[in-house]
């Protein structure tokens, strides 16, 4: 359970206007923030991450996030 | 049979040159045409729809899109159509196409769309002027989505959103922000008119595979979703949905 959703919440807003991710999730526990999600590349975590630090004042940032791994293409769907 | 690949959410960048040019160079062998379910860009920077239209331009079958709310975000959705238009990408809003597949005709109707939520847990157009004017909007897009899905004469239809007209492949999102992912409207606007399928994307933690309050098929080919450069199905012409 986030311990601080305004700051959950506004570290959200940051990162939609700073790196335009919009589906990271954020948890606020008493010392650290955690940051999950996917992203494309390891330079969009970088980003997400510094956004995080730059507004998470003392909190420790630990990110839990993945980088999206796509097949260039998978099965063909029949609809009948 | 008509083949047809869509992904959505490619969410182009100034970093992502070249990035889906291996999907596109190959879409030929296994698709008919390419569906784009928007958010092409990042932030709708003309710059990022370049670095997307140089992969596009690889591609060797028809190119059918709709910008998403990622495209709109610098306001220079115009510049985006028109960079992708120069390398042959038909854009729609409102708007319909028709692409020819051997002796069938595929036709697409597209818009945005836009949020408004669904049965039991919907925005109305009540109250304040900025909410009456965001449940319109969705309204008049709804509204010119069933138009021009009526108004295709094709063998296939197929109706192409970036929003969301159903909540069941919105299943794994938070039901929080389902508002926002689409609304019932584009679902009713699509039953209404009857079509093969409807694609859209937005909804990147959904599911691929859903339908219509009506039972039309519906899939979200929004990336993250996909986990693959695109999507492809096979439709064969003589399946057309009745309206409902």
């Amino acid at each position: 359970v986030t311990e601080d959703p305004y700051l959950a919440s506004h570290l959200q807003v940051h990162l939609a206007e700073a790196v335009q991710e919009l589906d990271i999730d954020i948890d606020v526990l008493p010392t650290a923030v955690i940051v999950r999600g996917t992203v494309a590349t390891e330079e969009r975590r970088r980003r997400v991450l510094d956004v995080v630090r730059e507004h998470a004042g003392e909190l420790e940032v630990v990110s839990e996030m993945r980088l999206s791994e796509l097949a260039v293409q998978g099965e063909q769907e029949e609809l009948r | 049979v008509i083949r047809v690949a869509a992904v959505g959410d490619l969410h182009a960048g100034l970093d992502s040159k070249g990035s889906f040019a291996a999907c596109a160079e190959g879409l030929a062998e296994s698709a008919d045409c390419l569906l784009l379910a928007g958010d092409l860009t990042r932030v709708g920077d003309p710059a990022e729809a370049r670095v997307l239209a140089e992969d596009l331009a690889r591609a060797e079958v028809p190119v059918v899109a709709v910008l998403g709310n990622h495209d709109h975000h610098t306001d220079r959705a115009d510049q985006v159509v028109d960079i992708l238009a120069e390398v042959g990408v038909t854009v729609l809003e409102g708007s319909s196409t028709v692409v020819e597949v051997g002796e069938w005709t595929l036709g697409i109707a597209g818009v945005k769309g836009f949020g408004g939520g669904f049965a039991g847990a919907c925005a109305t157009a009540f109250g304040e002027p900025a909410m009456k004017a965001f449940v319109r909007h969705t309204e008049e897009v709804a509204a010119a989505l069933e138009r021009e899905l009526c108004d295709l004469r094709t063998d296939v239809r197929i109706a192409l959103t970036h929003y969301a007209p159903t909540d069941t492949t919105l299943r794994g999102e938070r039901l929080e922000i389902y508002p926002f992912l689409g609304s019932f409207l584009l679902g009713e606007a699509i039953d209404r008119a009857g079509c093969e399928l409807a694609v859209h994307g937005h909804a990147h933690a959904g599911c691929e595979r859903g339908v219509t309050a009506g039972g039309g098929r519906v899939r979200n080919v929004a990336q993250p979703v996909l986990r693959r450069g695109y999507a492809v199905y096979s439709l064969t012409p003589s399946q057309r949905v009745l309206p409902v």
